[in-house]
């Protein structure tokens, strides 16, 4: 059914399109609230929260933006909040300009060729969890909008209300702090040898 | 500062208005950082071991499922009903307490 035909019915309070609507939004909203909250039950409850409030407010979405952009922006901000309440995240980092003395002071060396098969690791998939954990939020966002969710930098600057340069600076220095959290673990001597053993 | 930090630092300015980090040859500016990292074996390395990390990234946080117990709880909180019986039975019953 046509999309805009259905948020019409379940703005007129038409259970069976805002079921419609729920069922097929619910996936991509838990895997951003979980790529968000890192954790599964958290995920759940921001998926709750997240469609809760969109139907609630389903009358004030206006078509102007895609309607996914419109429930992501709900599902952002109760992922931020939730992370607020938890303090998990680590609020004390704060990003600024890559410092590329100390990053060319290093001797910069590729990665071994095998790193895609290590996400089967268990140890460096907690790696990868506990680097994106440390990225700070607003950082977070904007990684997990524009490099895991595939978002353009326009609906990214759209939906977490920032300026195009903010949401490409902001991702470049995320992008850099998470390749110096996994440049440690590649540095270690046969890090290959022990991912295969 | 040497010359190797100014090209890496040039690089990652110019990198940010190019979103596929030097690969759309139809930017200005993404022709630009690939001229510079031609010219900066380093900057090239370092900006592959950026693609990789993004890469593991997308490998990793592949999408989840959401199961039926989820789904079914997710209905059960938003008072929705699961299936288009449940939907007609309580219309009728909606209809039978109106009469």
């Amino acid at each position: 059914m046509d999309e805009k035909k259905l948020i019409k019915e379940a703005v007129a309070g038409d259970q069976r399109a805002q079921t419609r609507l729920v069922l097929a939004y619910q996936e991509r909203v838990f895997n951003l609230a979980l790529r968000m909250t890192r954790d599964y039950e958290d995920a759940e409850d921001v998926m709750q929260e997240t469609f809760l409030t969109a139907l609630k407010k389903l009358h004030t979405f206006e078509g102007k933006s895609q309607f996914f952009t419109w429930l992501y922006r709900i599902a952002i901000n109760i992922s931020l909040q939730k992370l607020r309440e938890k303090k998990r995240s680590n609020e004390m980092i704060s990003i600024s300009d890559p410092d590329f003395e100390t990053i060319h002071g290093e001797k910069i060396s590729d990665w071994p060729k095998d790193t895609k098969e290590m996400v089967n690791n268990q140890e460096f998939r907690e790696l990868l969890d506990s680097a994106l954990e440390r990225l700070p939020p607003n950082y977070r966002s904007v990684f997990i909008l524009r490099d895991l969710e595939g978002l353009s930098t326009s609906e990214t600057q759209k939906l977490l209300d920032l300026s195009e340069s903010n949401v490409k600076v902001r991702l470049m220095r995320a992008r850099i702090f998470l390749r110096e959290e996994l440049k440690a673990y590649f540095g270690k001597s046969n890090v290959s040898e022990a991912h295969r053993a | 500062m040497s010359v190797k930090h100014i090209g890496l630092k040039k690089i990652t300015s110019l990198s940010q208005f190019c979103d596929k980090l030097g690969k759309d040859i139809t930017n200005d500016v993404c022709r630009e950082v690939e001229k510079e990292l031609e010219a900066c074996p380093d900057c090239r390395l370092f900006y592959n071991t950026i693609e990789n990390t993004v890469e593991l990234y997308r490998l990793s946080f592949e999408n989840r499922c959401v199961t039926k117990d989820m789904s079914h709880r997710l209905l059960k909180k938003l008072k929705l009903p699961e299936n288009q019986d449940e939907i007609s039975e309580e219309m009728f019953d909606e209809s039978e307490k109106n009469q």
